[in-house]
């Protein structure tokens, strides 16, 4: 079973998409026009991305050898290395890079039209390739652009250019543009996540996250989990939907009590109890169906007074068998929502525990025995029959460019069982 | 852009969250640790120095409640979570999320009462001598006793009024003096001893008496045949406020003290009821009067037009003949009052030693911070090329919720006591400040500093090329 309480993750198309609809809204970002001085001419360099980027999950360890070129290449200081200290060894930004998120996209058609007075105008199509990370600050993930690359031309007044005034602007344009993508802090009710651990796997971009009361994750080894190939999902883990129940059962009115009394002190009693539903324990199944066992809390006491004697009487309440119901979770709107589908039957036991004459047991505590019965078991019953909650706020993202807001919202999701976690798989839909 | 110091910054502080490191927070402020060739020692104690008595309330069944807290420490510290850390490269400014599931406030107490006291209206109530449950009519609870509840109620609406509000802000003002005197909080005086039992106007004629007119008065204030006023009443009052002044002045030992102010207080009150009705009136009447005119216009209407013409059918007041009596019988009867007061010291000494109580224990309260900033400054130090990254942590913003300590013990003073913590906002904030200071505090930071740095040098050792 993986070692995470939540993940995280989007494919490639899922990040298509966004960067599509990037180019559609915000086209003024995607063209522009520089000067550049070439042995003493003057040039006039126009460029226009004629397709989206397409981004490129599938090989992060090249991404990483990318960024890691990209570091050598970056001029000092790099971070905290003022001027007088030196920027990270190279041990460090070996380590650096091969800690990262790292993945590429690529322009594969970017027209470039060269003038010049007295010079043949020139028109070339070029292909981009950037390489990007995913940075945590806090519990938020930002994309990061840290470099741009394409072939070498073979004519060297049109290579200077593009490695010297294109590239540069592209990537800035870029950094503009993606640097905008952030993936804010997952929640789930009354549960604090740790900080996410971000990486590339199985084509996807993904970030797993533990309860925060629990160590941070580690990325898991190649293989190990079967990530969903949807464009978006999330796990949940059992742990995490454990401590979702319990959450929801602490914070329900899941307990009940009373007291009363009979007869006087010649003859008589006070009673009292506080009952409640405790110990959840939640099973993920197969079918994605949840299990849910718990037991019975609390306490029932009583008093007999017998001739003025008090004699104090405990009692054990439990059920047989323990009490057990079955989950359902459903997307509904934009929610995973949890509800009850059944409640298996149970007997409520209240019975006096230590040591208590017979008389007393088969005469005057039989009326507490009945009453305590008669009020706590359908209170069980109606708790158990009446789960609802929503576990999980499904995300929308939202990216913010040039005045334009683009929403991305996973849709057409369903529910399903992933490496004993449960799933929820889908697409992603765009708006802006 | 890229910056390689976020990343690594990212794996230095995972490595405090990783079990079976030394440096794994949880653990290691708890237990300490050992590897990688370090020991870590664990956090140890966040002690908190003892607080000396604090007072908490004075009531009327215990006296002055104060509590003392010692031997108290912040623990839990290991149920730290963490919620991530954000590094600007551009400032070296570092900032950590943590939250803290379990954290407790405990040591041991000691709390006392002094004995009776009480504020002045309530301490009047109980010496009217009406009986033993006057005696355990508690300040925070005045409502138990209905005359103390139809005050509160006057006060109220007198203080709606400039003239009226004049008197209660009198009143209040000197509380404290007129509480020590007439509640007798220091021990019986003259005052107290004459307060029930001079009869200046005849036998049967005590404060008592003329108490219940004036309850019956106030609660049907506009009914004639129920009046306050008449020439018995206004000497009674007269004698009373006589025998407080001396009272007072007996006390002062400069002028302008707070014994003299209040005798001057006194005063007000003599040339204020001289301006109501003269003679017997409603005190719906009196009400009215103070709640329609101004201080100053209540003694110019007196002193030039007269006062409101009386609804009730009046017999005059002869102030004079008032004045003259009350001061005649004040002046004759005080050292009498003043030896009884002597007379009963030494019994008030052995009864406040029997109602006085104390009690200690054990105290706890558990709390939770959801979400708080732990921040610093992150710097390359040493000489290249041996330089590494260095944290300082500098503060922990923390907010600590208001703390309701429970103590440990039960009893009916105990009761008192955890009543008082319970409804002292001010106290809990005060051990929720002194709680915020140790999470803020040089030994915390030091050690976390520690920590964190003992885990950059693990993960990332040295920063510059060797």
């Amino acid at each position: 079973m993986p070692s995470f309480d939540f993940a995280i993750g989007l494919t490639a198309n899922g990040l298509d998409a966004v960067s599509v609809s990037l180019y559609q809204q915000v086209p003024q970002l995607f063209k522009g026009t520089q000067q550049a001085s070439v042995s003493g001419i003057e040039y006039t360099v126009d460029w226009n991305v004629e397709a989206p980027a397409t981004f490129d999950l599938s090989d992060p360890a090249g991404a990483q050898s990318a960024l890691r070129a990209h570091m050598d290449a970056a001029e000092p200081p790099l971070g905290v290395a003022a001027s007088s200290t030196p920027p990270p060894s190279a041990a460090l930004l070996d380590l650096a890079a091969a800690n990262a998120a790292a993945f590429s996209f690529t322009y594969q058609s970017v027209g470039l039209a060269l003038s010049a007075p007295g010079v043949s105008p020139a028109g070339l199509t070029i292909a981009l390739t950037a390489t990007a990370h995913m940075a945590v600050s806090g519990t938020q993930q930002t994309m990061v652009i840290d470099g741009m690359t394409t072939p070498q031309q073979s004519d060297p007044v049109q290579n200077w250019i593009v490695q010297n005034v294109v590239l540069p602007e592209m990537l800035a344009s870029s950094q503009q543009i993606f640097g905008g993508v952030t993936i804010p802090e997952i929640t789930l009710p009354g549960l604090t996540l740790g900080p996410p651990v971000p990486f590339v796997q199985d084509n996807t971009l993904i970030a797993v996250a533990n309860l925060a009361t629990e160590p941070q994750p580690d990325v898991p080894a190649a293989g190990t989990v079967d990530w969903p190939g949807s464009d978006f999902f999330t796990l949940i883990s059992q742990n995490a939907f454990q401590a979702l129940t319990a959450n929801y059962i602490a914070t329900s009115q899941s307990t009940m009590s009373d007291s009363g009394s009979s007869g006087d002190h010649w003859g008589g009693d006070d009673w009292s109890y506080s009952l409640g539903i405790g110990s959840p324990r939640v099973t993920l199944n197969a079918d994605a169906s949840v299990t849910l066992d718990a037991a019975v809390q609390g306490s029932v006491a009583a008093s007999i007074y017998v001739l003025y004697v008090p004699i104090g009487v405990g009692f054990t309440a439990y059920t047989e068998p323990g009490l057990s119901a079955q989950l359902s979770v459903t997307v509904e709107g934009s929610s995973l929502v949890v509800k009850t589908t059944s409640v298996a039957s149970f007997v409520l036991v209240v019975a006096p525990s230590g040591s208590v004459p017979e008389e007393i047991v088969g005469g005057m505590l039989e009326p507490i025995v009945l009453a305590v019965v008669a009020a706590f078991s359908p209170f069980v019953s109606s708790f158990l029959g009446g789960i609802q909650f929503a576990s999980f706020d499904i995300p929308t993202y939202t990216v913010s460019v040039g005045g334009v807001t683009i929403t991305m919202a996973p849709t057409n999701l369903t529910v399903s069982s992933v490496d004993g976690m449960l799933a929820l798989v889908g697409g992603t839909a765009i708006s802006g | 852009m890229t910056d390689p110091n976020q990343l690594l910054m990212q794996i230095a502080w995972k490595r405090l969250w990783t079990p079976g490191t030394p440096y794994y927070l949880p653990t290691a402020i708890l237990s300490g640790a050992s590897g990688n060739g370090i020991t870590v020692d664990p956090l140890g104690t966040l002690s908190i120095a003892d607080t000396g008595a604090i007072p908490l309330v004075q009531s009327s069944t215990w006296g002055n409640i104060s509590v003392e807290l010692v031997n108290a420490e912040v623990a839990g510290i290991n149920t730290l979570t963490n919620g991530g850390m954000v590094y600007d490269s551009t400032s070296g400014a570092f900032t950590a999320t943590l939250g803290l599931t379990a954290g407790s406030f405990t040591g041991d107490y000691s709390a006392s009462g002094t004995g009776v006291a009480g504020c002045a209206i309530s301490a009047a109530s109980t010496l009217l001598g009406s009986g033993a449950d006057a005696a355990f009519v508690r300040d925070d609870d005045p409502v138990e006793d209905p005359n103390l509840a139809l005050a509160t109620s006057y006060r109220d609406q007198l203080a709606l009024s400039d003239a009226g509000l004049d008197q209660v802000a009198s009143y209040y003002n000197n509380n404290d003096t007129l509480n020590e005197v007439v509640s007798g909080q220091n021990g019986p005086n003259a005052f107290t001893a004459a307060w029930p039992n001079a009869t200046p106007t005849g036998p049967g004629k005590t404060s008592g008496y003329f108490a219940q007119q004036t309850s019956t008065a106030a609660q049907n204030p506009n009914d004639p045949n129920a009046t306050v006023g008449d020439t018995d009443y206004s000497v009674h009052s007269f004698c009373m406020q006589g025998i407080l002044l001396k009272t007072l002045l007996a006390m002062s030992t400069q002028k302008g003290d707070r014994y003299d102010q209040a005798a001057q207080s006194t005063l007000t009150f003599r040339s204020q009821v001289q301006q109501q009705p003269p003679g017997p009136t409603t005190v719906g009447t009196v009400m009215t009067t103070l709640g329609t005119t101004p201080p100053t216009q209540v003694a110019s209407n007196t002193l030039d037009e007269g006062p409101p013409a009386a609804t009730e059918a009046a017999q005059p007041v002869d102030w004079d003949a008032v004045l003259q009596q009350a001061d005649a019988y004040v002046d004759e009867t005080y050292g009498h009052w003043d030896t009884m007061a002597t007379e009963q010291h030494t019994e008030w000494t052995a009864a406040l030693q029997a109602s006085s109580n104390s009690i200690n224990g054990s105290f706890v309260d558990n709390f939770s911070v959801p979400s708080a900033k732990l921040s610093g400054t992150i710097q390359v130090v040493g000489v290249s090329p041996n330089t590494s990254l260095q944290i300082t942590l500098s503060s922990f913003d923390v907010t600590v919720p208001r703390i309701a300590i429970s103590l440990s013990g039960s009893g009916s003073f105990l009761d008192a006591v955890q009543n008082a913590i319970a409804n002292a906002n001010w106290f809990q904030d005060l051990m929720a400040k002194k709680i915020h200071d140790q999470l803020n505090s040089a030994k915390l930071l030091s050690w976390l500093t520690d920590r964190v740095n003992q885990s950059i040098t693990e993960a990332l050792g040295n920063f510059g090329d060797a």
